[in-house]
């Protein structure tokens, strides 16, 4: 254990972050000290009921939001030190996201979706198309990739929301609640695709859920209760 | 301005409107009363987010702005023209008495009799509290301690004790002085004079008459205003007057002031010149000039004349009435009155001509000359008309150059409410799916819609009269030349700011209603998933059913009593049945009479911008649409209890017809009857849209077949849009007289200028927005290549072009905007050519020197000579022209009545040395323009005319019915001609009839520059001949003295320096002389100025396109908000955000500006082309640094409107987007 820590720190580390939410008349304290590692390669999965943190703690940890105290570092680089534009091309370069409401854009053909990061991280456009069609293959949905998301199922847009999260190979990937919208056939389609990936990969993924399927397929669950993380727990037993 | 583009009385139709309104509002309360909790509800999104509700309110507020501006400019402009020519430069007076004679047949001074009958028809009328007798002359005067001059002072000199009723006399100091105080050899000057003669109180100054030379002091300097006047004007009492004309005991004018104010004087106007008109005519020659024209035969070919003459206003109520007046047995008291106006009597006297009643015409004509004894002329009431004249011309030219930037404005309008209801869209489909009703759906959006359209007229009529008054005032500075003492009085009348507010609402309640229309189409299913509408399929009807429907909606007003009664409760079912069955009769029974009733005004209305009328009617008053009784047919017309109605009986046709559309039938009928009623008509209007409509019909025919055939059938409806779109275009990018083969000359104006900006722009954004793809993957191919840009340019350009209904209204509004802007400035570039060329409009010589015809030159060399200051050496050539007004029409031509036209008479000086070419001429008499003008001066019966009597066939210059027109010779000629001969007379048929043989037509250019400080300047279309000196004598009988002098310089450069000293050398004959060049470029000048000028009025058409952006783009953030979230997740920097909205704008704009360049400098083109024809040399030329800067003025605007909803959108927190649901 200790030899394989040396080795490899950590990919994402947070130390006792705070995440307090100012709105006019109150506050609220949506992250209570929360301290969190995570290393490559694992798939981590946060549980909790509605409204404990998760989206905010995947946030945080993203570099989407701001923490107010407290520190994240991501393959050892702390995220505050970074400015906006920096940690915009950190996000177009090393992390992927998967979003329960799929988020893709809606005047763009599912192709066009996937290559839309690659383009950002300054693929050329040639190999961008063929890594595309590449990555909608792997998700099987090469035939559908000059419709536009309109005319896709749930499942497929959700699809090609994971094909788009990992066009450009990113060492995490956030995906949160990516099966909330989505009924159990679908659900375990993803989540296999996701196993698959990780293993082929070896990338990261940390994706909050509150499907019980979805969270047996992690090795790791992070359980989550009033901005705080009541448990931590490691399942060898689906491993593998 | 008493009415709108001269025909539409303000005040009914203010009336109307408002009362049309009131209507429709008591109708929308009365159903929010009934729905309170709706009202509520609707009410409550307003200020919930107030810089939303502000956007709607100025993306409404536009086209009512333009409105109101148009309105107001107008109102200032009459206002303007009217405090400064009636209260300031009249005063008093409200009419004027005079001699009958005209000035160049004798004399017309009066004497002590006359004065006497005037006095004794004045005495004792209480409406009259002035009479005074007076002299006025344009004389020069100057001072000899400054040595300035003022070549045509307004000298006059006034009975004393009769004027302290016309006014006070206030000095400069301040003091009230009187005209009995002027001692012998004094005199007052007002501050115009003074200005002008650098004069002060205690000056000595000369007046030169035709006596010679008088000294007097300057007593005082006036104010402007009243006696005073506006112009430059010398004031001293009769006698001393007298004196120096040597006119003893007489005078050339009397006076006459209403009682009551100054403005208070009209109302008695008319009656007063009537009384007085009737007291000053010979009864016994009325009784003999009745004798002669009485009868129906004379009275109907008044009325035909009428009619095809295309008379309209207070001179077609004059002639009606006399008419009338003809029919009866005995002679009225009204028709000696009648006669006794000129404008009445001329009138008569063509239509006799025309008509063959030579003999008739014969026996009035010295009849008509001896009716009156004196002349009167309700000279006030005249020249307010002139100021209504010119305010309507202006508002008219606003309003149709305005009227893209209005019809922007509506699109504006539509498409802030299709956003609106997009946003509402979720919230609606939630509420229907919960079980609300359709109708209540409607009703809460028309609710919010009213509220804003109310905000949007009132706000956009306040904005709209800041803006008028700003741009005449930018006018004035522009226009007012130095110590002028006009100057623009800002004001709007109460009509016009309830039109313009009615209009603006009124538009707007149409398009909530169309919107909430659209919104009540609206299925649950699509409002939730977002489907375009195109995936539901509209159900057809069987045609029974839609019969049925069709029969339905013409008896609506009978349903809607009988629902009404039901819903009521009102009386048993027996009762209620019996009196739908009598409301249903009495409509289908009275249904066809009222749409008779209703379909006759509405097409004697249809040419609604009847140009050609207002610009030709002179003063005169009101038109047809002054009886209140046809103004109330079309309030009823526009009557919301009849709109509805219309609406249904229009809506069921279309239900009816639809069906068939989709083979185009109903495009092609409609459009094949439209384009033949416009042949048969003669009017471009209905055959260009009736042939459009048919090719829009062709192309949907073809998108059918493709479709039957199997052929395409993917990309069938594109290609038949596309086919459609590229025909319409094509028609009317052709050359004007493209189709003249087919059609013949048809008349048109304006509003084809509007057409055509509307059909072209509309079906080239058609045609891009309905091959997009094909587009954005060439856009892209093009900007690929710029790195990080990629991923920016793809999404602003594919977001746009997904949206492709705002995007192509916003690309449209765009390119209507550019497009006029771009033809104004081609067309304003075009003036080049005198600058270019300028011999052709100065014939050579390079200044210009015009005398007063009553202190001719008698012998220049000999002055010249005698002056210290210029010697003969300075001068190459001089030469003289004489000018009077006659009459003329051709010998054996279709017209047989006289038209007025301008005589010059020249010298031989100038026909040697005149260079103005000539474009058509009978080779018989020479090769060269040289040889042309050397006929004329060996030969006295020839003569030359200018180029405008040459009618173009067809295009932009329609038939002008009052003026001279040679038949047999068109522009299109070839330069060669047959010699035509004309007779020529004097104005009013006096004195002997002249032939002259014409041998050639002038270039058009020639008299551009006429109008600029000569005797008759009614611009330069008026008919011109040309012919050696004796000319003048033979028609006027007396000896006409020459009074237009031109020089040709040894040094040409010294011109304005020369002009200037042959002023002071030519005193004694109030010359006034300019160089050439100076004219020139003064006139190019006023050009560019008012290029200007309309630039900044279209500025505001460019405001609508810009604030079209602005809502989209403000509306794209709102709308995209968790995709920019994303977009930042997946790491788009802030910056990129922005760039993307940016771009998105840029594209947009960009687009549209392109259309707007491309269609405007080809149909600019094409009108130059047209214009080439009348004038030789004319290049198409665009001006691109004007053009430049539009363009860079319109993409900064869309970029400034753009920057801030980017700006917004780049700092969108990604994590607080993303969460957004
Ligand atoms: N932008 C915000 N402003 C205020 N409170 C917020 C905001 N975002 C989240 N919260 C609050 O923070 C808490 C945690 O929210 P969230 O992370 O979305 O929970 P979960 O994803 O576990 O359902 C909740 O109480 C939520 O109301
Ligand atoms: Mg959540």
């Amino acid at each position: 254990m200790t030899e394989r820590e040396s080795e490899s720190h950590p990919i994402i580390q947070a130390n006792s972050i705070d995440k307090i939410y100012r709105t006019a008349s109150d506050s609220v304290h949506a992250l209570r000290g929360v301290s969190l590692e995570v290393q490559k390669g694992e798939i981590v999965a946060v549980m909790g009921p509605s409204g404990c943190g998760k989206t905010t703690l995947l946030n945080c940890l993203s570099g989407l939001d701001g923490i107010d105290t407290g520190d994240v570092q991501i393959n050892g680089q702390s995220l505050s030190e970074l400015t906006d534009d920096e940690l915009s091309e950190y996000r177009a370069r090393s992390m992927g996201f998967v979003f329960q409401t799929f988020n893709l854009l809606p005047v763009l053909s599912a192709q066009e979706n996937v290559e839309l990061p690659l383009l950002v991280a300054g693929v050329s456009s040639k190999k961008a198309s063929t890594t595309a069609l590449e990555k909608l293959d792997q998700v099987g949905l090469v035939k559908w990739a000059h419709h536009k998301p309109a005319a896709l199922s749930g499942g497929q847009r959700q699809r090609v929301a994971v094909a788009r999260a990992l066009a450009n190979e990113p060492a995490i990937v956030w995906a949160d609640e990516p099966t909330g919208n989505l009924d159990s056939e679908n659900e375990q389609e993803i989540m296999d695709l996701i196993t698959q990936l990780n293993r082929d990969n070896a990338q990261t993924f940390v994706l909050v859920t509150h499907s019980d399927d979805v969270a047996s397929t992690a090795r790791r669950i992070v359980r989550m209760r009033d901005g705080e993380i009541i448990a931590d727990e490691q399942h060898t037993s689906t491993a593998g | 301005m008493n009415e709108l583009f001269g025909v539409i009385p303000m005040k009914p139709l203010a009336l109307g409107m408002a009362l049309t309104l009131l209507v429709v509002l008591v109708a929308i309360t009365a159903s929010a009363l009934r729905n309170r909790v709706f009202l509520k509800l609707a009410l409550r999104n307003i200020p919930r987010r107030p810089a939303q509700t502000a956007l709607i309110v100025v993306g409404l507020m536009l086209s009512t702005m333009i409105i109101a501006a148009s309105l107001g400019v107008g109102d200032t402009i009459t206002n303007s023209i009217r405090s400064f020519v009636v209260v300031d430069g009249l005063g008093h007076t409200d009419e004027v008495v005079r001699s009958p004679t005209l000035a160049f047949l004798g004399d017309d001074y009066l004497d002590q009799s006359d004065l006497e009958l005037v006095q004794a028809a004045t005495d004792g009328d209480d409406r009259i509290d002035g009479v005074m007798a007076l002299i006025t002359e344009r004389l020069p005067i100057t001072s000899p301690r400054s040595g300035r001059t003022e070549a045509r002072a307004d000298i006059r000199g006034f009975d004393v004790n009769a004027a302290g009723w016309f006014g006070e006399l206030k000095s400069t100091d301040g003091a009230t002085v009187t005209l009995r105080e002027l001692a012998p050899g004094e005199i007052y000057v007002n501050v115009d004079t003074a200005k002008n003669l650098d004069a002060v109180a205690g000056d000595d100054v000369i007046i030169v008459t035709p006596t010679g030379r008088h000294d007097f002091v300057v007593r005082a300097v006036l104010e402007r205003g009243g006696l005073a006047s506006t112009d430059p004007r010398v004031l001293m009492g009769l006698p001393e007057m007298q004196r120096i004309m040597d006119r003893a005991g007489q005078f050339n004018r009397v006076d006459i002031s209403n009682r009551g104010g100054v403005l208070d004087g009209l109302d008695l106007s008319d009656d007063v010149t009537d009384d007085l008109r009737l007291k000053f005519l010979r009864p016994d020659i009325a009784d003999q000039l009745f004798d002669v024209l009485k009868g129906d035969e004379i009275a109907d070919a008044i009325d035909h004349r009428l009619e095809t003459a295309e008379i309209s206003g207070g001179l077609a109520d004059d002639l009606g009435e006399l008419a009338g007046e003809l029919r009866k047995p005995d002679r009225s008291d009204r028709f000696a009155v009648l006669m006794a106006d000129d404008g009445v009597a001329v009138a008569v006297m063509a239509g006799l001509e025309e008509a063959g009643f030579q003999q008739q015409a014969g026996q009035a004509l010295p009849l008509v000359l001896e009716l009156p004894v004196l002349r009167v002329t309700d000279i006030k009431a005249f020249l307010v008309e002139i100021a209504e004249l010119v305010g309507t011309i202006f508002t008219l030219f606003f309003m149709v150059f305005g009227s893209f930037s209005i019809i922007v404005g509506l699109l504006l309008i539509f498409l802030v409410f299709v956003m609106l209801a997009g946003a509402r869209e979720q919230e609606m489909g939630m509420a229907r799916a919960i079980g609300t009703k359709r109708g209540h759906l409607v009703r809460l959006f028309t609710f919010e819609g009213s509220a804003y359209a109310l905000l949007a007229g009132l706000a956009g009529t306040l904005m709209g009269i800041a803006a008028a008054f700003l741009l005449v005032t930018i006018m004035n500075s522009i226009f007012a030349e130095e110590g002028s003492a006009f100057s623009v009085r800002p004001s709007i009348s109460t009509a016009s700011i309830v039109v313009a507010f009615c209009a603006g609402v009124l538009l707007t309640l149409a398009t909530v209603a169309v919107s909430a229309y659209r919104v009540s189409k609206l299925t649950i299913v699509t409002a939730i998933r977002g489907l375009p509408e195109e995936f539901v399929r509209p159900r057809t009807l069987p045609l029974s059913r839609r019969l049925a429907d069709g029969g339905w909606a013409l008896v609506t007003p009978a349903r809607l009593v009988y629902e009404e009664m039901m819903a009521r409760g009102w009386g048993d079912r027996r009762t209620i049945n019996r009196v739908g069955l009598y409301a249903t009769a009495i409509f289908v029974i009275g249904a066809p009479i009222w749409l008779w009733w209703i379909v006759r005004p509405l097409f004697e209305f249809l040419p609604i911008v009847p140009v050609h009328r207002v610009a030709r009617r002179g003063p005169i008053r009101l038109d047809k649409w002054g009886e209140p009784r046809k103004v109330w047919k079309l309030i009823v017309l526009i009557g919301f209890f009849w709109a509805v109605w219309i609406w249904r009986i229009v809506n069921s046709l279309w239900q009816l017809v639809a069906p068939y559309n989709r083979f185009g039938i109903p495009a092609l009928v409609v459009g094949l009857l439209m384009a033949i009623w416009g042949i048969n008509i003669v009017q471009a209007a209905p055959w260009t849209i009736g042939a459009s409509l048919f090719l829009i019909g062709v192309g949907q025919a073809v998108g059918w077949s493709l479709r039957r055939s199997g052929r395409l059938r993917a990309r069938a409806s594109q290609v038949s849009y596309t086919i459609s779109a590229g025909l319409v275009l094509i028609f009317w990018s052709l050359p004007f007289d493209a189709l003249n083969w087919l059609t013949g000359e048809l008349d048109s104006n304006f509003e084809m200028f509007i057409l055509s900006g509307v059909f072209m722009v509309g079906s080239a954004v058609f045609i891009v927005m309905n091959n997009a793809e094909t587009l954005s993957t060439i856009f892209e191919r093009g900007l690929g290549s710029f790195g990080s840009m990629k991923p920016v340019i793809r999404t602003s350009i594919a977001y746009p072009l997904a949206a492709k209904f705002r995007t192509g209204l916003t690309i449209a509004m765009f390119s209507l905007v550019i497009f006029t802007l771009i033809v104004f400035a081609i067309l304003n570039s075009i003036g080049s050519v005198l600058e270019e060329e300028p011999d052709r409009v100065t014939g050579g010589y390079d200044i210009r020197g015009t005398t007063s015809r009553d202190l001719p030159i008698t012998d220049v060399d000999a002055a010249i000579a005698a002056s210290p200051e210029i010697s003969a050496s300075d001068f190459e050539v001089i030469s003289r022209t004489g000018q009077i007004r006659g009459e003329a029409r051709q010998n054996d031509a279709e017209e047989i009545a006289f038209k007025p036209i301008v005589i010059r008479g020249l010298d031989d000086e100038y026909l040697q040395t005149s260079v103005i070419e000539f474009t058509h001429w009978d080779h018989a008499f020479g090769a060269t323009d040289a040889e042309i003008w050397d006929a004329l001066r060996n030969d006295p019966s020839l003569a030359v005319m200018n180029g405008q009597v040459i009618t173009p066939p067809g295009g932009f210059a329609g038939p002008q019915a009052d003026q001279f027109k040679v038949e047999g010779i068109t522009t299109e000629n070839e330069e060669d001609i047959e010699s035509i001969t004309v007779q020529i007379r004097a104005p009013g048929g006096r004195g002997e009839v002249v032939e002259r043989k014409i041998i050639a037509y002038m270039d058009n250019l020639a008299n551009v520059l006429d109008s600029s400080g000569e005797e008759f300047s009614d611009g330069n279309a008026v008919a011109t001949v040309l012919s050696a000196a004796p000319l003048l004598q033979d028609v006027a009988g007396i000896p006409v003295p020459f009074t237009i002098y031109q020089f040709r310089l040894t040094d040409p450069a010294r011109a304005d320096e020369i002009a200037g000293k042959l002023e002071t050398v030519f005193l004694d004959n109030s010359m006034e002389a300019d160089s050439a060049q100076f004219l020139i470029k003064q006139n190019q000048e006023q050009g560019d100025a008012f290029n200007l000028l309309f630039q900044g009025f279209m500025g505001l058409g460019l405001l609508v396109g810009v604030a079209s952006l602005g809502v989209i783009s403000f509306r794209a953030v709102v709308e995209r908000r968790q995709s920019i979230g994303m977009m930042r997740a997946i790491g788009y920097k802030g910056w990129m955000i922005q760039a993307g909205f940016l771009m998105e704008s840029t594209v947009i704009a960009l687009l549209g500006i392109a259309i707007g360049i491309g269609l405007g400098s080809m149909i600019s083109y094409n009108i130059v082309q047209e214009i080439g024809k009348d004038i030789e040399g004319l290049k198409f030329h665009v001006p691109w640094m004007n053009m430049l800067g539009i363009v860079g003025i319109a993409w900064a605007f869309a970029m400034i409107t753009t920057y801030w909803p980017a700006r917004q959108a780049s700092r969108i927190y990604p994590s607080e987007a993303l969460r957004y649901e």
